[in-house]
């Protein structure tokens, strides 16, 4: 909780950032709205179900905006990290937990504005009575994206610089997670490929179960499964980076 | 000239300095290679399945995006590392160092650091960008082809004057990333796509307070032929001069800002 009142504090010490980042995320909505608005002008049930796609995607991007990765890769760089083993608390725990601060601030000081703005068109096309589900999903992406996250930090040992890897694994995420185009859309190889990575259980599966018309409940409980397989690969993935990483450390004589 | 060599000895000290690291320099630039080629991937999904937007191919919308991430690209080389992120310079106080050397402080930023990261985003850029003119090559004249060489040079200037105006906005506001990421960033993202499709005031704004669309909406209307009024057509022949204009008036703007600088106090 000190955590998000930290990261609150910094967000609103330059009012005018705060809002500009709404402006910029109101801006990407709308440039997203129009295209949609144009190559589904002759079908209103599409246009509605993009219209809200894009927006919860937007705010989705806010759910997902982890620091993870830099929280960890600083630490390794300047040394720091060594000095909080020392510490009574799990590193990766911790770094978790600053993430998250970020996150929660995020949520209330960007997330809600949009969501409010947005609540008319979004009331219209939510299934309402899927939204338990969703939120389970959602909680999903997070812990595998936070997974994600902090072992490309952890790759700091090898790389130094983590920037690069992080953009890759943005960029790739931002492809293949359906932020940008629902999979649906996509040609038939892409769509296999979408499906095979673990990124399409963090936009494309909840938007799917919070605006389709009907949703499958046997196809929902495969993508559950499927959610705890990938989270307990990238779960012992991790696992074996962190040990890695400490024996690294031990080795070197830190 | 004195001043290209100069430029070009700190460039050869960056990258000696750089093959240092040798994995993170290819990293980099592979990166920015494949960010932008995915996003040329996207625009091939989405015209796969609606065959057009507004009548523009996937070679049309590669020349579109292309003239604005090439112009970008090379225009960030080099200003986006130091002129355009100025506030870390001004409130870390490294600023104040510039300004104690016998060259000019806008030289100075834009010798301290070259953007090789875009040279990822260049070669992906003209791939696709030769792909869209040999597809297109039925017709493009002598006089187109001078003409696009105008445009990318016009573009680059007007990319780079941007970014030096957003930088020169921290001798005002301290913080300009975000200002700057909004007017600078998103605004010139509606230009991905054909203006067309936009209610006629986004044209008519970035026409006139953001003029993003000189850099490759006009241009490209040219290019392709798909110039349907004389109004577009003379926008886009005069593409290039403002190119040359707004980097005149960011220079000018960041002149005006030194004069008032006091620094602060690191």
């Amino acid at each position: 909780m000190e955590a998000v009142v930290i990261e609150m504090k910094r967000k609103l010490t330059y009012r005018a950032e705060w809002v500009f980042t709404i402006l910029s995320s109101l801006t990407s909505i709308l440039v997203q709205m129009a295209l949609w608005r144009y190559l589904y002008r002759e079908n209103p049930g599409m246009l509605e179900y993009m219209v809200g796609y894009v927006i919860y995607s937007s705010i989705l991007r806010i759910l997902y905006s982890n620091q993870m990765y830099h929280l960890l890769a600083e630490k390794i760089l300047n040394g720091d990290f060594i000095l909080d083993l020392l510490k009574p608390v799990n590193l990766l725990w911790f770094s978790y937990l600053k993430s998250l601060g970020d996150v929660l601030s995020s949520l209330l000081l960007q997330a809600l504005p949009l969501l409010i703005l947005f609540a008319p068109v979004l009331g219209t096309v939510t299934k309402w009575e899927y939204l338990a589900a969703a939120l389970l999903a959602l909680l999903a992406g997070h812990v595998l994206i936070s997974m994600i996250y902090a072992i490309v930090g952890l790759m700091a040992f090898l790389f130094v610089e983590v920037w690069a890897l992080r953009r890759l694994t943005e960029d790739t995420i931002r492809l293949f997670s359906g932020a940008l185009l629902p999979i649906a859309l996509f040609p038939e190889p892409l769509k296999k490929a979408a499906e095979f990575l673990p990124f399409h259980y963090l936009y494309d599966f909840p938007l799917q179960i919070l605006l389709s018309e009907s949703t499958d409940w046997l196809y929902v409980k495969q993508q559950f499964i499927g959610v705890l397989v990938w989270g307990l690969g990238l779960s012992l993935l991790l696992y074996v980076s962190y040990r890695l990483a400490i024996r690294f450390c031990v080795v070197q004589g830190g | 000239m004195n001043a290209v060599k100069l430029y070009c000895m700190y460039v050869k000290v960056f990258f000696k300095s750089r093959s240092e690291y040798k994995v993170g320099f290819f990293l980099g630039i592979l990166a920015n290679f494949y960010c932008y080629l995915l996003t040329f991937l996207s625009f091939w999904i989405v015209v796969s399945r609606f065959q057009s937007i507004d009548g523009w191919g996937f070679e049309d919308m590669s020349l579109l995006y292309g003239l604005n991430l090439f112009s970008y690209a090379v225009a960030g080389t080099f200003v986006w590392y130091n002129v355009f992120q100025l506030e870390k310079e001004i409130n870390s106080g490294r600023l104040d160092l510039y300004m104690t050397r016998p060259m000019s402080v806008l030289g100075q930023l834009i010798c301290s650091r070259f953007g090789d990261t875009f040279l990822g985003q260049i070669i992906v850029t003209l791939m696709f960008l030769v792909n869209a003119l040999w597809k297109n090559g039925g017709q493009l004249s002598w006089p187109l082809v001078v003409y696009l060489f105008l445009v990318l040079a016009g573009g680059i200037a007007l990319q780079a004057g941007a970014m030096i105006l957003i930088g020169a906005l921290s001798f005002w506001t301290m913080k300009s990333e975000k200002i700057g990421s909004f007017y600078y960033y998103d605004l010139r993202s509606l230009t991905h796509y054909p203006l067309t499709i936009y209610p006629d005031w986004v044209k008519i704004m970035l026409t006139f307070f953001a003029p993003w669309a000189f850099i490759n909406y006009y241009p490209a209307l040219v290019i392709l032929g798909k110039a349907k009024t004389t109004a577009d057509y003379v926008l886009g022949l005069c593409s290039p001069a403002v190119g040359a204009g707004v980097l005149a008036v960011s220079i000018f703007a960041f002149h005006c800002g030194m004069k008032r600088y006091s620094s602060t106090g690191n």
